[in-house]
């Protein structure tokens, strides 16, 4: 990995020097960090249920020729 | 479990004439510069009006244009309005989703929308409307000055305490205008024999006054921290899911760690099923759907606890959504009732499109967990006469229970 992250309770922080410069961090607690987690997952799950059950079909011959 | 996610930049006010805020005006570039518009996909008050100044990319692109000379905070009168407060846009943001964890920075709408209506009505420049979101206020200020029995008038009869390690916390809509809401609750739990207590003189919590003057709301949370704490309270539930979201997302932000756990009144009931403290007697033969209140679901990913109550109950037949496709819906009132004060029209139609929805998972009885959203829901079936009829997930459990309310 190029950066230097922090690992914590199963997800990746970057360091926070990084974000002194130019966009500076929030006050944010590990119950927030959780919630965008399982927010992410949650959504990520349902997309998945919504894409994953079926495949888009490709143009006939006709279609293409049309 | 409180939540705490905030910009101590958002304290310093955007004031008419004066150079917007260097750092808001770089957190507005996050947003602005973002092409992905998930923000705006499922924003209720965009899938009806097609504004796209009234979303979460509009909001921060108006606050960014003003950074830079381009246009006066007055033209900015009616648009923060147009939000409901739920949360959807920020927590779909990539900025949120795909980085918030990793770099501690996310996109924070429903801030930025209470900061920006707080600082336009500081100069004088309310929103079309606000005269009836005023009143609101002035009567909840009332309510609050008023004697204590009127407070917890609702609990006539039921002869709580106003003490205990458990303190049942009933804000003033509840108390006032759903009081079938706080009832319900207060008969489970006793039924349940649990000993709680609630308080004698709650204090003004409606967003409403957030939105406006925050330093009395922190005043009246302060207040009601107190309160609660001098009462013995180690345990408060809480049977309004907008004060829920107060409690653990705003309080502690104001007040620091709370003396006490909060837990929202659907995860108490849940507890109370699965120990078999609570046992149904009566079955609730109807074909239900679930609304989750975006207070709950979005902006304290709070969803499970409905879904297993409502799995519980005995006959009940039950279509309920996946929550994260609940992000799109709004009941219409939105988490400050502002929204629906001053704008009735497009709050009626997010209204109307979610009773559709209903209707269309052939469910004849929409249940929900929030007081705002089953009155919403009541206006806008009787206006638009779709034949779906929003019930209190607590009124369910007390008619299995046995209970009259």
């Amino acid at each position: 990995m190029a950066e230097k992250v922090i690992k914590k309770s199963d997800h990746y922080e970057v360091e926070p020097w990084r974000m002194t410069g130019y966009i500076h961090q929030q006050v944010m607690n590990d119950a927030a960090i959780q919630k965008i987690m399982q927010d992410k997952m949650m959504y990520l799950t349902w997309m998945h249920k919504q894409e994953a059950g079926r495949c888009l079909p490709g143009y006939t011959k006709e279609e293409l020729e049309s | 479990m409180e939540i705490l996610s905030y910009k101590k930049f958002y304290e310093d006010p955007v004031k008419k004439g004066e150079k917007v805020d260097d750092e808001l005006s770089k957190d507005c570039y996050n947003v602005f510069a973002c092409r992905h518009k998930f923000c705006r996909e499922w924003c209720p008050d965009y899938v009806e009006e097609g504004n796209e100044s009234y979303t979460s990319y509009g909001y921060h692109t108006g606050l960014l244009a003003l950074s830079r000379g381009n246009g006066d905070l007055s033209e900015m009168k009616n648009a923060y309005i147009h939000c409901l407060e739920c949360g959807q846009c920020e927590l779909k943001c990539p900025n949120t989703m795909f980085g918030g964890d990793f770099y501690r920075v996310t996109t924070t709408t429903v801030d930025l929308v209470r900061k920006m209506r707080r600082d336009l009505h500081a100069q004088g420049i309310d929103y079309d409307g606000f005269e009836e979101v005023q009143k609101t206020i002035d009567d909840f200020k009332a309510h609050d000055a008023g004697p204590d029995e009127d407070l917890t008038s609702w609990a006539a009869g039921l002869d709580l305490p106003f003490e205990g390690e458990t303190m049942m916390f009933v804000d003033y809509y509840n108390a006032f205008q759903t009081r079938e809401v706080p009832i319900a609750a207060a008969k489970i739990l006793k039924a349940a024999g649990v000993k709680f207590g609630i308080l004698k003189h709650p204090h003004i919590t409606t967003g409403e006054l957030y939105e406006t003057d925050e330093d009395a709301w922190v005043d009246a949370a302060k207040k009601n921290v107190e309160a609660l704490k001098e009462a013995g309270a180690k345990t408060v539930i809480i049977v309004n899911p907008h004060e829920y979201s107060y409690f653990i997302k705003e309080y502690p932000r104001y007040v620091g760690e709370l003396p006490f756990d909060v837990v929202f009144i659907t995860d108490y009931v849940n507890d109370l099923i699965k120990a078999g403290t609570i046992k149904f007697v009566k079955p609730y033969n109807k074909k239900v759907t679930f609304h989750d209140p975006c207070s709950l679901n979005k902006l304290c990913g709070n969803y499970k606890a409905p879904r297993e109550i409502i799995a519980a109950l005995p006959g009940t037949h039950a279509e309920i959504e996946d929550p994260v496709l609940q992000w799109k819906y709004c009941c219409g009132n939105g988490v400050s009732s502002a929204f629906r004060k001053a704008l009735p029209d497009v709050s009626y139609k997010i209204g109307v499109r979610r009773l559709k929805h209903a209707n269309d998972v052939g469910a004849e009885v929409l249940l929900v967990a929030c007081p705002h959203c089953k009155d919403m829901f009541a206006e806008t079936k009787t206006k638009s006469g779709i034949n779906i009829e929003p019930v209190h997930i607590l009124e369910v459990v007390a008619y299995c229970m046995g209970i009259e309310v």
